[in-house]
């Protein structure tokens, strides 16, 4: 009996197996909206992470096919209802390059001020909750005071400060009301500011340095390999942005840079959307100091029925590569509406960035990904 | 910065105390938040609330019974009752009826409308005790929804 080997049970180590699993979510304050992230730790770390999403899901695309291509149009506010801009940009482009409609420049130039707008106003909402979760609420505070007037630019201009049904195919719903040039002037004035202020309150702030450097960190080639976009890609150095590289709408009329980040942390990916903001205000300065007369929309028939074919749309939404797949036979409705959400994919890198770290960092890691929930269940 | 500095720096809190200037500014700008039932927010002309039907001076619809809005709301909240005049050939609207529920203020039916007889107006209040108060007929649609009278 001595020669034989003792079962196996026996020699494992026994701490080790005990693995304990926390559910984190779908009702924690921290993952935005209902994600439920199912972690296997090891003590206080991180052993292994598993993303459960769709308590979300309302099957926006499969409703988009019983729609006809104007009337899915408000549907596509509520895919990330804090940029619903974008998403109306993203999917009336797509209709508008099915059915080959010109697009008159002014309307070009207001859907460039609302949209990048919105970018500022998703930015600000990111910043403030992401300053939240990891402890600093005085910047939520400041950070929704100035979403506000961005709300209320949009609330004059479209009607609706959240779902705005901003566009329609072959330009806007209206034109631009009295006064709009001005408000968005004064806020490009103030805004310059405010940010230097939330830098202010963070960049030098040394538990804000604790817990983003070094916390969540992917390099170029992966980030590329999992498929981020936006500033969650740009944060590692890749320079890549579709309003440069395939540029939409006027956007190749405008001069702005692409920031990017170095180390491909937390703090870099902090950096590279305060930077988003200025140069979004770059960009609504040059929209407004540019604009065009002339029509808001373009003559399009009331019954759409844009020729059988496919054609994918993309454009760089607050988040990052936001396009829509449109298959037409030739009738009144979409044949399928496809939609490659930016969170979608951000959200694949989680795993990656949070073996390793500790519990508390996955809220700072949620945030830094900059997800929305209403996008990834669709 | 020598390593000495920032040592001083580290111990003096002078991070700390940077962005607790901010926040001492800020103290002294006049508040931006509404007490709401009290004071009430400045709802801008174009915005889509409450949805009301147009008549014209003798209190008569402006509804022709087109039934554009029906047909370009995509929730199909809108359900116009017409019948054909034997006579002059054209519709007469018999009913109208506006399903709230469905309702996504999206803007469509009062864009289409060629006559601007039906509106989505800056009204926002709209929260009801009775499920069926939403379902909106021609003379609410006209006269306006009941308001809402809240107890002490």
């Amino acid at each position: 009996m001595s020669n034989t080997a003792p079962p196996a049970a026996a020699t494992a180590p026994i701490l080790k197996e005990d693995v304990m699993v926390l559910n984190m979510g779908p009702q924690h304050p921290s993952t935005h909206g209902v994600l439920r992230v199912i972690l296997k730790l090891d003590g206080e770390k991180i052993v292994d992470l598993d993303c459960d999403i769709g308590y979300l899901h309302r099957g926006i695309e499969k409703i988009a096919e019983n729609r006809s291509y104007t009337g899915a149009a408000p549907y596509m506010d509520r895919l990330d209802y804090i940029a619903a801009v974008s998403n109306n940009l993203a999917y009336v482009g797509a209709v508008e390059k099915l059915a080959g409609v010109q697009v008159p420049p002014k309307a070009q130039h207001v859907r460039v001020i609302l949209t990048e707008l919105t970018r500022i106003a998703s930015h600000l909402l990111w910043l403030g909750t992401h300053a939240m979760d990891i402890g600093a609420l005085t910047v939520f505070l400041y950070c929704f005071r100035e979403r506000e007037d961005i709300l209320n630019i949009l609330e004059m201009t479209t009607g609706a400060r959240l779902t705005t049904n901003a566009f329609r195919v072959g330009g806007l719903a209206a034109d631009i009301p009295d006064g709009f040039v001005e408000k968005t002037r004064a806020f490009c004035d103030l805004i310059g500011g405010r940010i230097d202020e939330y830098e202010g309150l963070l960049s030098a702030n040394r538990i804000w340095l604790s817990r983003t450097r070094g916390i969540g960190v992917i390099n170029a080639g992966d980030a590329v390999a999992i498929g981020l976009s936006g500033p969650s890609l740009r944060g590692s150095g890749v320079k890549w942005d579709l309003r440069k590289a395939q540029p939409y709408e006027a956007y190749s009329k405008f001069e702005f840079d692409i920031p990017t980040g170095a180390n491909g942390d937390t703090y870099d990916r902090y950096l590279v959307r305060l930077e988003e903001m200025r140069q979004a205000k770059r960009i609504i300065l040059q929209a407004l100091d540019g604009m065009p007369e002339g029509d808001f929309r373009a003559k399009v028939p009331r019954v759409l029925k844009p020729p059988a074919g496919e054609v994918y749309h993309s454009i760089e939404a607050p988040k990052g590569e936001l396009g829509f797949y449109l298959v037409s036979d030739g009738s009144a409705n979409p044949y399928r509406v496809r939609i490659k959400g930016p969170s979608f994919f951000n959200l694949q890198a989680m795993r990656r960035l949070c073996i390793g770290h500790f519990v508390a960092d996955v809220v700072a890691i949620i945030g830094t990904l900059d997800i929305v929930l209403g996008e990834i269940d669709r | 910065m020598t390593p000495v500095a920032q040592l001083v720096k580290k111990i003096l809190f002078i991070d700390l105390f940077q962005g607790l200037a901010i926040t001492i500014r800020e103290m002294f700008t006049p508040a931006v938040t509404e007490q709401y039932p009290r004071q009430r927010s400045h709802v801008y002309e174009r915005f889509r609330g409450e949805p009301r039907m147009g008549v014209d001076a003798n209190g008569k619809t402006l509804c022709i019974a087109c039934n554009l809005c029906a047909q370009v709301c995509p929730e199909n909240c809108i359900t116009v009752k017409r019948e054909k005049n034997p006579e002059t050939k054209k519709f007469e609207l018999t009913g109208y009826v506006f399903d709230m529920r469905r309702c996504m203020f999206c803007g469509f039916c009062e864009e289409i409308c060629p006559t601007d007889c039906i509106q989505l107006t800056p009204a926002y209040e709209l929260a009801r005790y009775d499920v069926r108060d939403f379902v909106l007929e021609l003379p609410a649609l006209e006269r306006g929804m009941d308001k809402t009278h809240y107890r002490k």
